[in-house]
């Protein structure tokens, strides 16, 4: 295939999307979610019926994924829905939503998936069917909830269209000092909310295992400071304000502890804070700065950035042996690494001829690729379903988020608004 | 206090001016000549912080040899070691600190934009340290010194590009109370 028809798919696909995103109703985007590189092996569905605000919004959750080519009506219409001409129009399965009002600004929803294949006459084979009541505001939530059922119906991964992004948004202004905000938004990059805003910075926000606290270190009052912020209420408390370094904070699995870099003994080092009783455990000791802790799903191990061997690498550290193994061999920058959800490979900052990029390594054979490469990749954050990495890169002279799939083949990019975001955290399943 | 201090910052920066003024242009690598530690014997110092600053011909800061005043000390790529005009800006800092056990400043380390976010935290740590390391060695106190590291979070310049990440890979000086 060209390159020339690849760069027009693209066009297309993007110019597609904004349109989309640009008729979404009483939702309020801060970052623009344009697909830059879905796969030729995408699973054409049909979505009925067409532009309606809870069939838009199915459709972008399913088309952005990359796995999905939605093919749609451009009007609404009512019809019932003949499979004949889907199998004509080629489609492995047919969205069927019915949306009506009820009184008191609450709507009823109703959804069909059917499979065009193992069909008997034109019954189809209905893979999915569900009702929902719900009030009109709620109506987005519940698109992507179906999102995720219908996701999880073809694919047999679950869903992410129901999970949170946080990422710190930098607005800086000709001959003002910069704004940072802590802000928390849909994995789409609607419903923005501030959770904080400072005139000093702001970085590493990590989500707590069930996604109802933030932990990140605020520089506010020229120190740094690790906070747990409460989501919902926004209520916060400090938990880390040693003198020096408080950084780089990370959940334990079980949500008790809270893994840190502080400074205490002189030089950067791997703690881990009791969030119940403040005590406090050191885990590597030593000249070299240690940074970037990251739990295991199972909590028996960290991986950490370390510079012990020269230069900065990814180690891991296992609670019960104390003992230390380096895990990077390839590139003489490696940081900021977490475990896929199986634990068998990681993803990292990763640098070869001075460019940084996103890449992934298969523990057992050492083997890595790069995922994304613009030489300016950083901060990558794993989906909880492990198959998107979202993280922060540079375009148009500014931070911009990117999605790029596990095996590298789906690429999106989430420009903000205004200003310059980065850092982003991906939530758990919530 | 407040307008009594501002008046004498006001006049030492008329001073300052007026001196580097008559001195011709002011080239950080070659040092200036004004009321130096070299000359030996005594060292005298204003009774505000100056906390205007001068830039040279490459935009970088020129550290007043006089104390206190706030400090912006450089740094080459990779490196936590201290260039020679800045330590000699700087013992004339430690001087001043040790002879006003109150004084307390903050250090602020800085990174430039490569690498991650984190681990440049810990390199601005360590440029810290060899600031703090030094003015410890001159006597000061331990608690009149506090430090942070901003890693490449407050960047001075903007761009990929080796003027930008050396004005950008610095520790700031910065006094809390004289």
């Amino acid at each position: 295939m060209g390159k020339r028809f690849f760069m027009f798919k693209r066009v297309l696909h993007a110019l597609f999307i904004l349109s989309l995103l640009s008729v979404c109703l009483s939702a309020n985007a801060a970052l623009d979610l344009e697909l830059t590189q879905g796969i030729n092996a995408a699973m054409p569905i049909a979505i009925l019926p067409g532009s309606t605000p809870l069939t838009n919004i199915i459709k972008n959750d399913l088309q952005n994924s990359g796995q999905f080519r939605v093919k749609m009506p451009s009007t609404f219409s009512s019809t019932p829905v003949n499979l004949d001409v889907w199998r004509k129009q080629r489609v492995n399965a047919v969205v069927v939503a019915k949306t009506s009002r009820l009184p008191m600004r609450r709507v009823k929803v109703s959804y069909r998936l059917i499979s065009v294949f193992n069909n008997t006459k034109d019954q189809g084979d209905v893979l999915a069917s569900e009702s929902f009541t719900v009030a009109q505001k709620g109506l987005r939530t519940l698109a992507h909830h179906i999102s995720d059922r219908i996701f999880e119906k073809l694919t047999g991964v679950r869903g992410i269209f129901s999970t949170k992004i946080a990422y710190v948004l930098v607005q800086r202004e000709n001959g003002k000092p910069p704004r940072y905000q802590l802000v928390v938004a849909d994995a789409d990059g609607f419903n923005p909310q501030v959770l904080l805003s400072s005139r000093l910075p702001i970085m590493s926000p990590t989500w707590s295992p069930k996604g109802k606290q933030l932990a990140y270190v605020s520089f506010e009052k020229h120190r740094a400071t690790i906070f747990v912020q409460n989501v919902a209420t926004g209520k916060r408390w400090p938990v880390s304000r040693a003198p020096g370094v408080n950084g780089a904070p990370a959940f334990s699995p079980d949500g008790r502890k809270l893994a840190v870099v502080l400074t205490r003994s002189g030089n950067p080092k791997i703690y881990v804070l009791d969030l119940a009783t403040r005590g406090l455990q050191q885990l590597t000791k030593g000249p070299s700065i240690d940074t970037e802790p990251s739990w295991s799903a199972d909590g028996k191990t960290l991986l950490f950035t370390s510079n012990r061997g020269g230069s900065p690498q990814i180690y891991q550290y296992t609670l019960a042996t104390k003992k230390i193994a380096r895990l990077t061999f390839n590139g003489n920058y490696n940081a900021r690494a977490s475990y896929t959800p199986n634990e068998k490979d990681i993803v990292m900052m990763h640098r070869e001829m001075g460019m940084f990029s996103i890449a992934k390594e298969d523990l057992s054979s050492g083997q890595v690729q790069v995922l994304a490469r613009s030489g300016a990749d950083e901060s990558p954050s794993l989906a909880p379903n492990g198959q998107m990495i979202l993280y922060a890169t540079q375009y148009g002279g500014r931070g911009v988020l990117a999605v790029v799939s596990i095996d590298g083949r789906i690429k999106l990019r989430l420009p903000a608004r205004n200003g310059s975001v980065q850092e982003p955290a991906w939530s758990p399943f919530l | 206090m407040k307008k009594r201090s501002s008046l004498m910052v006001l006049s030492v920066c008329a001073a300052v001016l007026a001196l580097s003024a008559c001195s011709g242009r002011i080239n950080a690598n070659k040092g200036v000549s004004g009321s130096s530690a070299e000359g030996g014997g005594a060292q005298s110092y204003g009774a505000g912080a100056k906390t205007t600053f001068t830039t040279n011909a490459q935009g970088f800061r020129v550290n007043p040899l006089t104390a206190p005043a706030n400090q912006t000390y450089y740094f080459t790529f990779n490196q936590s070691t201290m260039r020679a005009q800045d330590l000699n800006a700087l013992n004339v800092q430690a001087g001043y600190l040790v002879s006003h056990p109150n004084a307390r400043i903050r250090l602020e380390g800085n990174t430039d934009n490569r690498g991650s976010r984190e681990y440049n935290v810990a390199l601005g740590w360590r440029r810290d340290q060899t600031v703090s390391r030094f003015l410890l060695q001159q006597g000061v106190k331990r608690s009149q010194i506090q430090m942070v590291s901003f890693g490449k979070e407050k960047p001075v310049a903007y761009g990929n590009n080796d003027k930008a990440w050396a004005l950008n890979r610095r520790v700031d000086l910065i006094y809390k109370a004289y």
